[in-house]
């Protein structure tokens, strides 16, 4: 079967126990859904199309099974991700302080390369805030990685998030392609189709 | 969303196909392109859509056979992938997150969506 897609990103999300990464990834949901067998058993990860200037890239985003809890997330579950979502909950200082503790993990446990971006969820909680945004952009520009305050609950800056991270990653991945094959310069745009076959880098990533 | 009077898949495949786009029959999400899944008839039982609230009852499973075929869970535009149980992963619509609308194996590559589970998008 033909490929059906341009790019396949394998995203994580990180962070304290609590800081909503669930409900990032999931619907917020308090309603009658809560009853259904699928959330009584819980979701592994989604996948999610989007199109960016006419490419089709997937997204396939992963939560965690609550290791974090217990901080034992391992190099299996980072295997292969491109991008991470460090997450922390503008209400809870903790999770903040914590970030720079998930980042030493992932520098010891993921590939070296793996594009970041700092979230501060919850966001629609502006009278219970514990950590200014300030922080949060500060903390972001310390590391060189993109920040933005989120809602999980109120659907606020999610997409944009999601979007963000895996713009980043195509450049990063165009930008790494180019480099390991630089014949295919811009002469090379004349081509009618783009390549149905899986570019190498593809193939490696999707070995999940 | 289970009902069960009789009805008819072969409106719905070309080729061996799925004609149509498939669709979230609540909230309409996009889950697979035309043409992506391979019509399979065979019998097996999900869990129901719904559970009722009160849920000290037995689940209930309703028996099903028409399904699209689907390689791997990368095929399809939008999808949630439930973690295990008893051997089986469950799909769901990756927006309302109703489901289960279909099963997949453990290694995440063979894919089943039960066709009276979602809405097929046909236009004559
Ligand atoms: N007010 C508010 N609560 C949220 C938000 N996102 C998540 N929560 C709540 O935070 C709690 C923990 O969320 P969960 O997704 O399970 O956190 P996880 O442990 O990081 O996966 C739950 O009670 C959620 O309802 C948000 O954006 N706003
Ligand atoms: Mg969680
Ligand atoms: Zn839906």
């Amino acid at each position: 079967m033909a490929k059906t897609y341009d790019y396949l990103f394998k995203l994580l999300l990180i962070g304290d126990s609590g800081v909503g990464k669930t409900c990032v990834l999931f619907r917020f949901s308090e309603d009658a859904f809560n009853s259904t067998f699928i959330s009584t058993i819980g979701i592994d990860f989604k996948i999610r199309t989007i199109d960016m200037d006419g490419k089709k890239i997937k997204l396939q985003i992963w939560d965690t099974a609550g290791q974090e809890r217990f901080r034992t997330i391992t190099t299996a579950y980072y295997r292969g991700a491109m991008g991470i979502m460090l997450v922390y909950d503008i209400t809870n200082e903790k999770s903040f302080d914590n970030i720079k503790n998930w980042i030493r993990n992932i520098e010891e446990n993921a590939s070296a390369d793996v594009e970041k971006m700092l979230l501060g969820n919850k966001c629609e909680l502006e009278d219970r805030r514990a950590v200014s945004k300030e922080r949060g952009e500060q903390l972001a520009i310390e590391y060189g990685i993109k920040f933005m305050e989120i809602s999980a609950k109120n659907s606020i800056n999610v997409e944009e998030a999601f979007f963000t991270l895996a713009r980043d990653i195509r450049t990063k991945t165009e930008k790494k392609l180019e480099a390991s094959n630089p014949s295919k310069g811009n002469h090379q745009l004349k081509a009618t189709e783009p390549s149905k076959k899986q570019p190498n880098w593809l193939q490696r990533c999707s070995l999940i | 969303m289970e009902n069960t009077e009789e009805f008819d898949v072969k409106p719905l495949i070309s080729d061996g196909q799925n004609k149509g786009s498939v669709r979230c029959a609540l909230c309409n999400s996009l889950i697979l392109n035309p043409g992506m899944g391979e019509y399979r008839s065979e019998e097996t039982a999900l869990p129901n859509m719904r559970k009722r609230k009160d849920a000290e009852c037995e689940e209930e499973e309703e028996p099903l056979s028409d399904f699209w075929f689907v390689r791997n869970v990368y095929t399809f535009e939008n999808v949630g992938i439930s973690k295990a149980k008893e051997g089986k992963k469950y799909l769901t619509c990756a927006d309302c997150e109703i489901g289960p609308i279909g099963w997949c194996t453990l290694a995440n590559d063979d894919c089943y969506v039960a066709i009276k589970r979602v809405k097929n998008i046909v236009s004559s």
